[in-house]
């Protein structure tokens, strides 16, 4: 879906800003939430081509996003962008298309925006 | 013969009196059916002998009263004068006496019977259990015989008809039988039925002392239950103590060790048998003094075992013998086998609550361990992208270039470092591995795959499918790491081969280079920690020195090993076996 964004959902501003540069560099459009809650809204208000998912946020957490995405019938790609150890298994439990775990190398963020965005 | 049979098993004192005076019971009950059956009722022999006969038994009784509970020297000695003078005028003299000296008789006769049972009636209160049924049938018998003596000097004076003297005479004497031969013989039934009440409340107890806080406070109550079980004076509680190779009593006040084969209770332990010593003092001559001085010279002591295990021994100890021995030992036995039940239950609960505090201690550690590791990747995530960034915006202003290319290798540095250490970390705390079904090629494919588009480099040979129980992030890690080091220390454009075969039982792997190779000083350390080879100080060669180390453990993990072969300018060689059906891990089902 050229055009679409991607949803960028992280508590930690720095990486959402970082995140947002280099993806913005490629030419590809980015918005971003600081919780689930917000990202909830955005899904609704403009399907993203790709959500990148922090797990560990205050307010809504990545698994009660992604529960509420299912609640609502959405479905965009999902991609876990965690610093966790457990990040298959944390992508496992919540049904995300992929995994990018923390620290990333630019390249890497990029095939995995390239190979799960619709 | 029961008594008698018991005498010659246990002989003391105590036993004799019992023979002596159901002999004597015996001895009159005879004489007057041998009487009968040959028409010579009255006859003198038989006369003679039921008067030695009738009245030996209150003197006997005392002397039973002594053997439990001393008596006055010269009560004693007065008695056995006035018995022996009764006696024997009776046999000189006419008969029947003179009513006067009759009664004197009599009433010497009930004296001695009604002391003897208040004496056991005394000797019941003090003691408990069994001990104190046993008293009081044989204080109820006394009663009784002194009864029968009362109504015969009632009868000098109040003559009675014959029938009903007669009838009441032989209800009494059959009732004080039926009490002398309970308290003094009893039946196995009796006794258990006696005897139940105390393994009963410690079987109650045993549940209780098992959630006791320490064994000492277990060893307390069992000390108790021990005492008045058997109405011993006192009892301890010994427990092993592999360690130091002692039975150790921890009393209130002070401790007291001892060796297997030491005193009686190290002998119990040691034969691993019930022993019990009247004289203390005699059968352990080497600890006189000490058996001397507490006192206690009769000591059971019965080890404390659970199968093979020994935990320990509990003695029961006393100023004197046990009225009733046997009773005593079955009860120090079964009291010895309910603690030995106690105290191993105890030990497995303490030892299992140890296991779960230990694993509580290591979650937490794990716990705090991936918050920290969060912590440390979240900022070094922004920092190589904006590195990154950084690098491509410069990439044609050389000095930039490079300062921003250099901000990047240190953080990536800085980011294999944190891996590196907290990989070393969670594998001494013992994180468990989890093996479960994998094939080594794909785990080793996947490995290489997941290290990022190479340039051709690596090459896998070998076998198609090496199927076995791995972990298999940590397999993965063990690979990146062999192959990273490989390319790191070779030339840019070298190869580096990675083989994959099947041993016996084992998968080997070996990884291949052409680098610089490793000095052969350095092989020996090369997989310890924090070692790093003598001619790797340069900077181009980053690292904490665990990546081998780290290597080594994934191996050991999987019940494996690892090898290196090396020569310095022409490249080395890893080997890494794994077995494939590690002991207890079938391939199919994960751990079994």
């Amino acid at each position: 879906m050229p055009g679409h964004p991607v949803l960028v959902v992280d508590d930690d501003d720095a990486i959402r800003e970082a995140v947002r540069d280099l993806l913005e560099e490629e030419g590809i459009p980015v918005t971003t939430a600081a919780d689930g809650a917000d990202a909830l809204l955005q899904v609704n208000e403009r399907p993203p081509r790709l959500v990148l998912l922090d797990m560990r946020m205050p307010v809504m957490d990545g698994w009660s996003f992604a529960e509420a995405l299912r609640e609502q019938g959405l479905s965009p790609p999902v991609v876990v962008m965690t610093a966790a150890a457990d990040a298959r298994r944390w992508a496992a439990e919540i049904g995300a298309s992929g995994v990018v775990a923390k620290p990333f190398g630019i390249d890497e963020l990029l095939q995995a925006v390239e190979r799960y965005s619709v | 013969m029961v008594t008698a049979l018991r005498f010659a098993r246990r002989p003391s004192w105590a036993t004799f009196d019992i023979f002596l005076f159901f002999t004597a019971i015996a001895m009159v009950l005879l004489a007057a059916d041998v009487g009968e059956l040959l028409g010579i009722e009255g006859h003198p022999t038989l006369r003679a002998l039921t008067w030695i006969g009738v009245t030996a038994l209150p003197f006997i009784l005392l002397r039973l009263v002594d053997d439990f509970r001393p008596q006055r020297a010269w009560l004693m000695a007065s008695a056995s004068l006035l018995y022996a003078l009764v006696a024997v005028l009776g046999l000189l003299t006419p008969q029947p006496w003179p009513p006067p000296v009759l009664l004197a008789a009599v009433a010497f006769f009930v004296t001695l019977g009604g002391y003897a049972s208040l004496a056991f009636l005394r000797e019941s209160l003090r003691s408990s259990g069994i001990t104190r049924r046993r008293m009081q049938a044989v204080a109820l018998g006394s009663g009784l015989l002194a009864l029968i003596l009362l109504l015969t000097g009632v009868n000098v004076v109040l003559p009675l008809p014959e029938e009903a003297r007669s009838l009441v005479n032989q209800v009494l004497a059959l009732s004080a039988g039926l009490m002398y031969f309970a308290g003094f013989a009893p039946p196995a039934i009796l006794r258990r039925a006696w005897q139940e009440p105390a393994i009963r409340a410690l079987l109650d107890e045993a549940a209780d002392l098992v959630q006791l806080p320490d064994t000492r406070a277990i060893a307390r109550r069992i000390e108790a239950r021990a005492v008045s079980a058997t109405g011993a004076d006192g009892a301890a509680v010994g427990l092993w103590e592999e360690p130091a190779g002692e039975i150790v009593f921890r009393g209130p006040s002070r401790t007291l060790r001892m060796r297997p084969g030491e005193y009686i209770g190290g002998r119990a332990f040691e034969r691993q048998e019930v022993i019990f010593s009247a004289h203390a003092e005699r059968d352990a001559p080497e600890h006189a003094a000490e058996y001397e001085r507490s006192g206690f010279h009769a000591v059971a002591a019965a080890p404390i075992s659970s199968g093979k295990r020994r935990l320990g021994v509990l003695l029961v100890y006393a100023q004197r013998p046990p009225a009733f021995t046997d009773d005593v030992l079955s009860l120090v036995e079964v009291i010895a086998e309910q603690a030995a039940l106690v105290v191993r239950s105890h030990q497995l609960l303490q030892e299992a609550a140890r296991v779960r505090a230990q694993a509580e201690v290591t979650r937490l550690k794990d716990d705090f361990l991936s918050v920290v590791a969060h912590d440390v990747r979240t900022p070094l995530t922004t920092i190589l992208i904006n590195a990154e960034l950084l690098e491509q915006a410069l990439s044609g202003d050389g000095r930039n270039a490079r300062r921003a290319a250099s901000l990047r290798t240190e953080g990536l540095r800085l980011k294999q470092l944190v891996e590196d250490y907290l990989d070393v970390v969670r594998a001494e705390e013992g994180s468990a591995t989890r093996l479960e079904p994998h094939d080594l090629v794909e785990l080793v494919r996947d490995a290489i795959a997941g290290m990022g588009p190479g340039d051709g480099r690596v090459t896998v040979t070998g076998e198609a499918s090496l199927p076995g129980a791995f972990d298999a992030p940590r397999i993965q890690q063990l690979v990146q790491n062999l192959i990273s080091n490989a390319l790191k220390y070779s030339a840019s454009q070298a190869p580096v081969e990675v083989r994959l075969e099947a041993d016996a039982d084992a998968a080997v792997l070996t990884v291949t280079d052409h680098g610089i190779g490793i000095p052969e000083g350095d092989l020996a350390l090369l997989f310890e920690r924090f070692h790093r080879g003598s001619n790797t100080n340069d900077r181009r060669y980053a690292g904490l020195g665990l990546g081998l180390y780290i290597c080594r453990q994934i191996a050991e993990e999987h019940g494996g090993s690892i090898a290196v072969s090396s020569r310095v300018g022409v490249g080395t060689t890893f080997t890494v076996w794994l077995p494939l059906a590690p002991a207890g891990v079938s391939a199919a089902g994960g751990p079994a």
